[in-house]
């Protein structure tokens, strides 16, 4: 009953610093909404990718929206470090349904150091 | 001016957090600001952060409550409500951001999350900032100044139910923050600098289980209000009895028979930093300045006509 609205197009910054901590990167999850939400006019291609969960309660993939947080290593001070603690790997996801393995087993994937498209790095 | 909408449906983005993921970019190199407007909606996000854009102060972003549905007075369910559990707005990462006529709501009963984070080089005007849990004990409104320049709020207010935490406070930076004309209601504070220079004009605090004001303010601070002897600087009204247009309701803009705050203060429409002429309902305040967001009798927006009506109670209730 989950539907997840996900980065399919990676955004920079010329800062590094910023871009790793502020930046969305491809396969990052923007929010979770319940099953048959009405989304709006540019959440869809070619910037995201909706990926429905069906039986999964949105509540349950909340976690999927958390930041990286942990201690800045100019300030000493806990910062965010990237946008989303964990990623979905799209390439590997076959269809556009999932069930909720499928989410786990991209995530694992992801905080294992995998890395989705190139740019990304943890 | 590039705008982008946020509503529950027919709109751009469904949430604020999906409306920053998909714009993302920097608007320097495109010579542009990009405005995003707000339909009346509880926003479905827990906390929006803006970070990884490239902005300045000529191209930078707007958050602004759509036509008809901006902020008001009780908050409640009328306009756009950005809620939350965690910080409503982070916008420490995004300086020089404009934010108009928003309500953010936080639920959280602890002291760690906030309405409002600020970076620096904002502009906050008319905004509801609301800790709705009576056990909240954290700064509901907590302006930074990362960036080095000043950030002004203007007309805002801050509502906490409960007695516990702060409403606007300023931790410090190397910018300096501006109170010009916000109404600090409940919590143990109102008004609070805990580092850096910050200024507060015509700012009004009552309520509070603690003070009004505390700590020392910038030079040119003054025609404050305070419900307890802590209104600082020139021209300030101590100890005094503020009559709202429904305060156990949630209305805090000042009634007819008012006494503590009306006509009491300063003209900033010619200050140096963040000139401003209006009120919190975006009335034009005229000649003689009210402390506090709201002004009774906007001289320069009411008629002629309607200011003799007034005059002769011929309404009931509030002029606004």
């Amino acid at each position: 009953m989950a539907e997840l609205l996900v980065v399919a197009v990676s955004a920079t910054h010329a800062d590094p610093a910023t871009d790793r901590r502020g930046c969305y990167k491809r396969g990052d999850v923007v929010v979770v909404m319940e099953d048959g939400h009405a989304w709006g006019r540019k959440e869809g291609a070619p910037k995201f990718r909706v990926v429905q969960v069906p039986g999964v309660p949105a509540a349950r993939l909340r976690y999927l929206t958390e930041s990286e947080e942990g201690i800045d290593e100019f300030t000493g001070r806990e910062t965010t470090l990237t946008r989303r603690a964990v990623a979905l790997d799209l390439d590997a996801l076959p269809t556009r349904t999932l069930a909720e393995s499928d989410v786990t087993t991209a995530e694992r994937t992801k905080t294992d150091g995998t890395i989705d498209d190139g740019t990304r790095t943890r | 001016m590039a705008l982008v909408t946020v509503g529950p449906s027919g709109r751009d983005y469904t949430s604020l957090f999906a409306a920053e993921a998909g714009e993302q970019q920097d608007l320097t190199a495109l010579a542009e600001t990009m405005a995003f407007e707000m339909d009346a909606m509880a926003d479905p996000a827990d906390g929006a952060k803006f970070d990884g854009w490239t902005v300045s102060t000529t191209y930078y972003v707007i958050l602004r409550g759509a036509s008809g549905v901006q902020a008001d007075l009780p908050y409640g369910d009328s306009g756009y409500r950005l809620t939350g559990s965690a910080t409503c707005l982070n916008l420490i990462g995004l300086q020089f951001t404009r934010v108009q006529d928003l309500c953010l709501i936080t639920s959280d009963s602890g002291g760690a999350r906030k309405a409002l984070l600020g970076g620096g080089g904002e502009i906050f005007d008319r905004c509801v900032f609301v800790a709705s849990h009576t056990s909240y004990s954290g700064n509901l409104v907590e302006p930074q100044n990362h960036a080095s320049q000043d950030t002004v709020f203007r007309n805002c207010v801050s509502v906490i139910v409960g007695t516990s935490g702060q409403g606007f406070v300023h931790q410090g930076g190397s910018g300096t923050a501006r109170f010009y004309n916000c109404t600090a209601i409940g919590g143990a504070n109102g008004f609070d600098r805990d580092f850096g220079a910050a200024q507060i004009i015509n700012c009004l605090a009552d309520g509070q289980s603690g003070t009004g004001f505390t700590s020392t303010w910038e030079t040119g601070s003054g025609f404050n209000a305070s419900w307890d002897a802590t209104a600082p600087g020139d021209d300030s009204r101590q100890s005094q009895t503020f009559t709202f247009v429904d305060g156990s309701g949630g209305d805090y803009r000042l009634a007819s028979g008012d006494a503590g705050a009306r006509t009491f203060g300063s003209d900033l429409s010619g200050i140096s930093v963040g000139p401003f002429s209006d009120d919190f309902d975006a009335i034009a305040r005229g000649a003689t300045w009210d402390i506090g967001a709201d002004q009774f009798v906007a001289a320069g927006g009411a008629s002629p006509l309607l200011a003799v009506l007034q005059a002769h109670g011929a309404f009931i209730g509030s002029a606004h």
